[in-house]
C-alpha cells in the first residue's frame, strides 16, 4: 500500500471525528475535575454532619447512606465519587467508603426500574414493563452482596494496597493545581462572602455536587454516535452469544459510557423492535456492572488520595471476582434463578409492593445498625 | 431416502436402531447398519448386534463394519454414503462427565452434513412431534423434516418457537412479548408470520389436519425442554447449530462467540432429538 494512499486513509479518519463532541469532553473533564476538587474542598466540614446528624458510623450505615443517597439523586457515579471526597475528609474508612461505594450501586439500579414504572403507569403489562428493570437491580444486588464479602476481605489483608498509584504532585498533580486551585479558591471565597463558615463550606460542597452531576451528564452528551446496526453483531437480537462474550461486550461499552443504563440503551439499535434477549442481557449487566466504575477510580486520581484509588480497584476486582466464578462455574442456575425471581415479583401488585418496601426499608434499615 | 442406523452393540445403541426402524419403515427408506467397534477386540459384539438389527426388517438391509472413535466413523460413513438421515443412541451425559467423556450425540448434531436423529429414551412409536422454529431458514427445515415424519407417522406436530425477548427501550410493543401463538399470528408480528408461514409449509408436506402453533416465553433451552415434557413428545426436531458468517480471517472465533443451542437442548431434554442441518 503506498505511504500517500495511508495518509489519505488517515486524514478520513479524522475528518470522521466530531469536533463538537470532542470539545464537550474536554468540557466536561475539566468540570469532572473543578467538581471533585470542590467537594474535597467543601467535604472536610460535612464531617460532624455524617458522623453525628446521619450517624454513619460504620459500614453498614455506609451502604444505607450510599444507597438512599442515589435514590435522590437518580444517580450512583456522583453518590461515588462523593464517597470519595469523605473518604479523603476523614468522614468515613477504607470499608465505609467501600460499602458507600456499592451502596451507590444498589440505588442506581432503581433507574432502570423506576422506567419500568412509568411504562406500567401507561397502561402496559406490569410484568413486561418492569422485567427489565428487576433484572438489573437484582443482577446487582445479587453480584454486589457477595462482593461485598470479597472487598472486606481484600481490604483488610491489604491484598492490592500495593497498586495504589504513586505520588501525582509532579507533572500532572502539580497541573491541577494550578489550573483549579485559583478556582476552588474563588468559589470558597464567593460563598464565604455571603455565608459563615460552616454553610459557605457546605455552599461549596453542594456546588462541587451540582457541578458533578452536569459534568457526568456531559460525558454522555459527548460520546460518539455509536452505529452498532444489527448486521455488525450479527443479529444480536436474533442470536445468542456465549455468556462470556456479552460479560465482554458489557464491561467494553460501560468503559466507555461509564454508566449502565446508558450502555443497555445503545443495545436497542442492536434490536430495531426494542427487544433484547434475556440470554444476552444478564452476563452484559454483569459485566457493564465492572466497568461503570471507569468514572470513580479517575475520581480517586484526581483526589491524589492513593487509599481511595484502592478502594475503587478493591471495588471493581471483587465484583470482577464474584461475576466470573459466577460466569463460569455456575451461569445456568444462576440464570434462571434470577429470572424465576423476576417473574415471582412482577406478577402480582401485591409481590412488587414488597419488593418496593424491601428495597427502600433496607437501607433505611442499615442506617441504624450499630 | 436412505438411512443410516448405527450401532456400537450397547443396548442404547440398538434401542435407537429399532426406532431408526420405525421411521425408516414408515419414510419407507434404504436402511444401511453401521456397526462401529471401539477396537478390533469388540467387533464380535457389534456384529452380533448387527444381526439383531436385521430382524427389525423384512429384506436383508446393507451392514458395514468400522472400528475407531464412534462419532468419527459415523461422520465419515455419513458423508460417503449420500444418506438423507443418520440415526445414533445417547448416552444422555450432562454436566462434567459430559465435559470430561465428551458426548457422540453432541459431535453428530455439530459436525454431521446430514440430519442426524440422537435417540434417547424408550419410545415405540411416534404420536406427537415437537418441530422447533427458531424463526429463519434451519427453522423452516426442521418443520419440513417434522412434517415429513408426522406424515409418515401419522403423527401431530406442534411447531414451537420461542420468545426470550425483554424490553429495553419504549420502541418495544410490550404486547407482544406475553402473546400466545394464535394472538401472534392474527396480529401478523414477526413471530407471528414466522409461524403463518411454517403452518403453511407443513400443509404442503401433508400434515395440515394435526397441525398447531405454540409460541413460548422464557429461556430457549428451558422452554423447549418444558414444552417437550408438558406434551410428552415423542420426537423433537430442532435445526443445527449454524454460526453467522465471520468477516474474513476471523471464521474461527465462531465457536468461541456464539451459544451452541441444539446442543444445550440435546443435553436438556430426555427423548430423542432430530437435528436437522443443510438445505
Amino acid at each position: 500500500m503506498s505511504t500517500t494512499s495511508v495518509w489519505t486513509r488517515r486524514i478520513k479518519r479524522l475528518r470522521r471525528i466530531n469536533p463538537r463532541k470532542v470539545a464537550i469532553f474536554v468540557v466536561s473533564l475539566f468540570l469532572f475535575i473543578l467538581a471533585i476538587q470542590l467537594l474535597k474542598s467543601g467535604a472536610k466540614v460535612l464531617v460532624p454532619f455524617i458522623r453525628e446528624g446521619l450517624a454513619v458510623k460504620n459500614a453498614w450505615n455506609a451502604l444505607g447512606f450510599g444507597w438512599l443517597f442515589a435514590y435522590v439523586v437518580l444517580s450512583g457515579s456522583p453518590v461515588a465519587a462523593t464517597a470519595l471526597t469523605f473518604f479523603d475528609a476523614g468522614a468515613i474508612d477504607r470499608m465505609g467508603t467501600f460499602a458507600m461505594i456499592a451502596g451507590s450501586r444498589f440505588g442506581a439500579s432503581f433507574i432502570v426500574l423506576g422506567l419500568g414504572f412509568v411504562y406500567a403507569m401507561r397502561g402496559h403489562e406490569r410484568k413486561v414493563s418492569v422485567a427489565m428493570g428487576l433484572l438489573s437491580f437484582l443482577v446487582t444486588y445479587t453480584i454486589y452482596l457477595p462482593a461485598l464479602g470479597v472487598g472486606y476481605w481484600l481490604l483488610q489483608s491489604g491484598a492490592l494496597d500495593w497498586l495504589h498509584p504513586t505520588a501525582a504532585k509532579s507533572g500532572l498533580g502539580s497541573l491541577m493545581d494550578v489550573v483549579f486551585n485559583p478556582l476552588v479558591g474563588g468559589a470558597n471565597a464567593t460563598f464565604a462572602a455571603f455565608l459563615p463558615s460552616t454553610w459557605a463550606q457546605m455552599g461549596v460542597f453542594g456546588l462541587g455536587f451540582s457541578v458533578l452531576w452536569y459534568s457526568l451528564n456531559l460525558i454522555d452528551h459527548s460520546l460518539p454516535d455509536m452505529k452498532l446496526k444489527e448486521s455488525a453483531f450479527g443479529g444480536m437480537a436474533r442470536l445468542l452469544y456465549r455468556p462470556v462474550v456479552t460479560f465482554a461486550l458489557g464491561a467494553g461499552i460501560t468503559s466507555l459510557t461509564m454508566s449502565v443504563s446508558v450502555s443497555l440503551s445503545l443495545l436497542v439499535p442492536l434490536s430495531a423492535r426494542g427487544y433484547i434477549r434475556r440470554e444476552n442481557v444478564i452476563p452484559y449487566i454483569m459485566g457493564a456492572n465492572i466497568t461503570t466504575f471507569v468514572d470513580t477510580l479517575v475520581a480517586s486520581l484526581v483526589i491524589s488520595n492513593p487509599g481511595a484509588f484502592v478502594v475503587v480497584l478493591v471495588e471493581m476486582v471483587s465484583v470482577a471476582i464474584v461475576s466470573l466464578v459466577i460466569l463460569l462455574l455456575a451461569y445456568r442456575p444462576y440464570e434462571r434463578a434470577v429470572l424465576r425471581v423476576v417473574e415471582v415479583i412482577g406478577e402480582s401488585r401485591r409481590n412488587l409492593a414488597v419488593f418496593l418496601l424491601v428495597i427502600v426499608g433496607i437501607p433505611v434499615a442499615l442506617m441504624f445498625v450499630r | 431416502m436412505r438411512i443410516l442406523l448405527c450401532t456400537d452393540g450397547t443396548p442404547l445403541a440398538e434401542n435407537a436402531v429399532r426406532f431408526g426402524a420405525l421411521m425408516a419403515q414408515a419414510g419407507e427408506m434404504a436402511v444401511t447398519l453401521l456397526g462401529v467397534a471401539a477396537s478390533p477386540g469388540a467387533e464380535a459384539l457389534v456384529r452380533a448386534s448387527l444381526a439383531r438389527a436385521q430382524t427389525l426388517f423384512p429384506a436383508r438391509a446393507e451392514e458395514k463394519i468400522r472400528t475407531g472413535r464412534a462419532a468419527a466413523e459415523i461422520i465419515a460413513e455419513a458423508e460417503g454414503g449420500a444418506y438423507d438421515l443418520l440415526v445414533a443412541g445417547s448416552r444422555g451425559r450432562r454436566g462434567l462427565a459430559r465435559l470430561i467423556f465428551g458426548s457422540v450425540a453432541s459431535q453428530l448434531a455439530r459436525y454431521a452434513r446430514v440430519p442426524a436423529l440422537i435417540v434417547k429414551g424408550r419410545r415405540t412409536q411416534v404420536r406427537r412431534v415437537l418441530a422447533c422454529t427458531s424463526g429463519d431458514v434451519r427453522g423452516e427445515r426442521a418443520a419440513r423434516w417434522g412434517g415429513q415424519i408426522a406424515r409418515w407417522l401419522n403423527a401431530e406436530v406442534t411447531v414451537l418457537h420461542v420468545m426470550s425477548q425483554m424490553a429495553l427501550s419504549p420502541q418495544a410493543k410490550l404486547d407482544e412479548l406475553g402473546e400466545t401463538a394464535e394472538q401472534a399470528i392474527a396480529q401478523s408480528t414477526r413471530e407471528g408470520k414466522h409461524l403463518a408461514r411454517t403452518l403453511e409449509l407443513l400443509r404442503e408436506q401433508g400434515a395440515a389436519a394435526n397441525t398447531r402453533p405454540k409460541l413460548r416465553h422464557g429461556l430457549v433451552v428451558d422452554e423447549v425442554a418444558a414444552e417437550a415434557n408438558e406434551g410428552d413428545y415423542d420426537l423433537v426436531v430442532i435445526g443445527a447449530h449454524e454460526a453467522p458468517e465471520m468477516p474474513e480471517g476471523w471464521a474461527w472465533l465462531k465457536d468461541y462467540v456464539f451459544d451452541d443451542v441444539a446442543d444445550q437442548i440435546i443435553s436438556a431434554v430426555n427423548r430423542p432429538v432430530l437435528v436437522v442441518r443443510g438445505k
